[in-house]
């Protein structure tokens, strides 16, 4: 065969490995772009007219707000949950009287689709703005939340995001952006807390190398320090061409830590625990901070009783609170599915949303703004340290990771004492007598 | 001599760094050869399909990981819904994956036979799309995976542990070698298909009905796809995008044995699966796969038909 061939195979191949798309993500979403970007998109300010349809005599008989998820594509079924937590969430609203300080207005949610792609999510949320959307829910993944938090914040309409956990969303000195979710410092956190409460002294971080895993890894390694943690190694792999994981796994059972701290997604952790359980890694605990595996019941299905034992630092609803377990009993009996964890957030940011625009009774975007930054929702079903709140970033001050383990192929939550309802299995029997 | 004066200056200064690295590491590197072998062995599987496909047609097959990936989702639904076995499953993803692989042949990649290299290979890159993209469409995103007893069977030699059903794999795939080895030795079909290998018209003014051993040798490559798949399901997830995880690597492994080459194809697949894991050992994240692209170049540069090709123009 000719050498061409050869030559145009090997540009390909190294083509096709430069650009290979990463694996599809899965909860909690993936990292964000840092690329900045919507500076070249015109400003439409003068287009984004508020708001609300109002009746002759000038009274408001509806409120318009917007939604953005990825409800086509890979992570499509994350997007069906998001998008039917909100709908509850609104159907709950308007049944108990919509928004009273607007004589009972309607609250009505435009579901968007990002297709799980950033500059689609960006375009819809200007599409929404345009529309007349005084409000915007979002994004689940954080490069799309990323940039259409960027269209919000130049529009000036407030945009509440339901799960995307990059910290460099809320860095950028935004006004109109607010989280509900933990980011990863308190994820790192929660996971700190979780450990020490264990006892354990010694950890090797084992992470995906991407701005999700290794930026975790890292804001973890900066704090382990003060929950008296010592980091033994480091050890990272890439989620592209992933077949294999055992030289990394025993890498870490050479390092012979106390615990193994990991970070990754869905396939990934199912590899990382099949790889545990085969090389019998020998430590007290394996620990995921905000893991897209270890507290997911696709996880305990695909490894079956493998996932026992294994501990996630992640974000929950509070499922020490009888009230979150009424929502996912709605949620059951109208969609006929359990509602995940991130529907628990998306129907959480529609809550604050709405009582944001009670309190502003108004509908202009910038009111509503003001109303959201003096936030004090404390009828929240979330494990949180008392009322949801936001700081100058807007990021929710008292929101926090708890810890989780599988317990019998059931997810509980087990730290910290008030958010129990087991008590940690710990440390993990050896394989070999389970 | 530099590299010699440098190894002399590590190992006279630091070594008591390299005794406490080997200590360490030595069952790290132990194990890394062993899990590297047999995932190589899991390469050799999947590029086997491959090289046969561009030895016969010339055509570079990027749908063949979307194919495997079938073969998988086969598998899965097997086992979800009948209880079949992921290996009994075989000979339903077999036949199952000969017959796409022929209809895939016959509708899409006859009619650009004559076209130019990147023509083939832009419309194969188009069926891989394709296949995702129905798997997701009909199957979801979600990860799906097949839980046997014999999931985390291993044993132990000494310290270093051996996973059976990547084993198995590996077996599988060398039994899957065999027989095309055999078919296109000792059968008359084998006989048609090296023929046209060799030389396409020369063949068919032989009589030998060229398009007909076109379309069974794509369906036979798409097979081995699918008995690939249906093998590493019992440690493997299947999304529909897995395919993508094996194509590369595929692809260096059918370059670096020699295209064509069957034999080739196995011992590629081992090099890559060792150099990985080696690689794995030494360096951190995405540059684990740095020595295989260097072992790759370099075969390339010095032994430009592969390591066993033997054919050139």
């Amino acid at each position: 065969m000719n050498k061409t061939i050869v030559l145009a195979l090997v540009i390909l191949i190294i083509l096709a490995v430069a650009c290979a798309p990463a694996p599809t993500p899965v909860p909690p979403p993936p990292p964000a772009t840092t690329a900045p970007s919507a500076s070249s998109a015109p400003s439409t300010s003068s287009s984004a007219q508020p708001t609300a349809v109002a009746t002759k005599s000038g009274a408001v008989t509806q409120v318009k707000i917007g939604s953005i998820h990825p409800l086509t594509g890979g992570l499509a079924q994350d997007g069906a949950f998001l998008k039917n937590s909100i709908d509850l969430a609104v159907d709950e609203i308007n049944s108990a009287g919509g928004i009273k300080s607007l004589g009972g207005a309607k609250l009505v949610v435009e579901q968007a689709d990002s297709q799980g792609k950033p500059e689609v999510a960006q375009s819809e949320a200007e599409r929404l703005i345009r529309a007349g959307d005084v409000a915007l829910i979002g994004a689940y993944q954080s490069a799309a939340t990323f940039n259409a938090t960027q269209v919000a914040e130049r529009e000036q309409v407030p945009f509440v995001i339901d799960v995307a956990v990059s910290n460099n969303i809320m860095e950028r000195g935004f006004k109109y952006t607010f989280r509900i979710q933990p980011n990863q410092t308190a994820m790192a956190k929660g996971a700190g807390d979780g450990l020490k409460a264990l006892g354990i002294k010694t950890v090797v971080m084992l992470h995906e190398d991407s701005i999700f895993g290794q930026g975790q890894a890292d804001i973890f390694k900066k704090m382990a320090g003060d929950y008296g943690i010592t980091v033994l190694g480091d050890i990272s792999y890439s989620l592209n061409n992933l077949t294999d994981l055992t030289t990394e796994v025993s890498k870490v059972q050479a390092l012979k830590p106390d615990a193994v701290l990991v970070t990754g997604y869905l396939n990934d952790g199912v590899l990382m625990a099949r790889t545990a359980k085969d090389l019998k890694l020998n430590v007290k605990a394996i620990f995921g901070i905000a893991s897209g595996a270890f507290s997911t019941p696709q996880f305990v299905d695909a490894v079956k009783d493998t996932a026992n034992y294994f501990f996630d630092a992640n974000y929950h609803w509070d499922a020490s609170n009888p009230k979150a377990q009424q929502v996912r009993d709605r949620y059951k009996a109208k969609f006929n599915s359990e509602m995940p964890t991130h529907g628990v957030m998306a129907y959480e940011a529609t809550m604050v949303l709405a009582d944001a625009i009670e309190r502003a009774a108004s509908t202009d975007p910038k009111t509503i703004r003001d109303a959201l930054a003096k936030t004090n929702f404390a009828n929240h079903i979330l494990p949180y340290d008392g009322p949801i709140r936001f700081d100058a970033n807007g990021e929710a001050v008292n929101a926090r990771a708890i810890v989780m383990q599988v317990q019998n192929g059931n997810i509980v939550q087990v730290l910290p004492k008030q958010f129990a309802q087991k008590d940690p299995i710990f440390p993990m029997p050896a394989w070999d007598n389970r | 001599m530099i590299v010699v004066a440098l190894v002399a200056y590590v190992v006279v200064f630091h070594w008591n760094d390299l005794a406490n690295w080997w200590k360490l590491n030595n069952i790290v590197l132990r194990q890394a050869l062993v899990s590297g072998f047999l995932i190589g062995g899991i390469y050799s599987l999947i590029a086997t399909g491959l090289t046969l496909i561009f030895g016969v047609l010339g055509i570079i097959n990027f749908a063949h990981g979307a194919m495997m990936t079938i073969g998988m989702y086969i598998t899965f639904w097997a086992f979800q819904l009948f209880g079949v076995d992921p290996y009994v499953s075989v000979i339903i993803t077999v036949p199952a994956l000969f017959l796409i692989g022929a209809v895939i042949q016959k509708l899409t990649i006859q009619p650009v036979m004559a076209a130019p290299a990147h023509n083939q290979l832009l419309l194969t890159l188009g069926i891989a799309i394709f296949i995702e993209n129905l798997l997701l469409v009909l199957f979801t995103g979600d990860t799906r995976a097949v839980q046997t007893d014999y999931a985390g069977a291993r044993f132990f030699a000494v310290d270093t542990m051996i996973s059976l059903p990547r084993v198995w794999a590996f077996l599988g795939g060398l039994i899957v070698a065999g027989i095309l080895y055999l078919i296109l030795t000792r059968t008359d079909l084998g006989k048609a298909i090296r023929a046209v290998a060799e030389e396409k018209e020369g063949a068919a003014l032989m009589g030998i009905d060229t398009e007909r051993i076109s379309l069974i040798t794509f369906g036979l490559g798409a097979a081995c796809a699918g008995a690939a798949g249906s093998l590493i399901m019992p440690f493997f997830t299947a999304t529909p995008t897995m395919g993508e995880t094996f194509n590369i690597m595929a692809f260096v492994v059918v370059v670096l044995g020699g295209m064509g080459n069957i034999p080739g194809a196995l011992l590629g697949g081992i090099i890559v699966g060792i150099t990985e894991s080696l690689g794995a050992v030494f360096l951190p994240g995405s540059s684990k796969q740095l020595g295989v692209f260097i072992v790759f170049i370099l075969v390339l540069l010095f032994h430009p038909t592969g390591l066993l090709g033997r054919r050139s123009g």
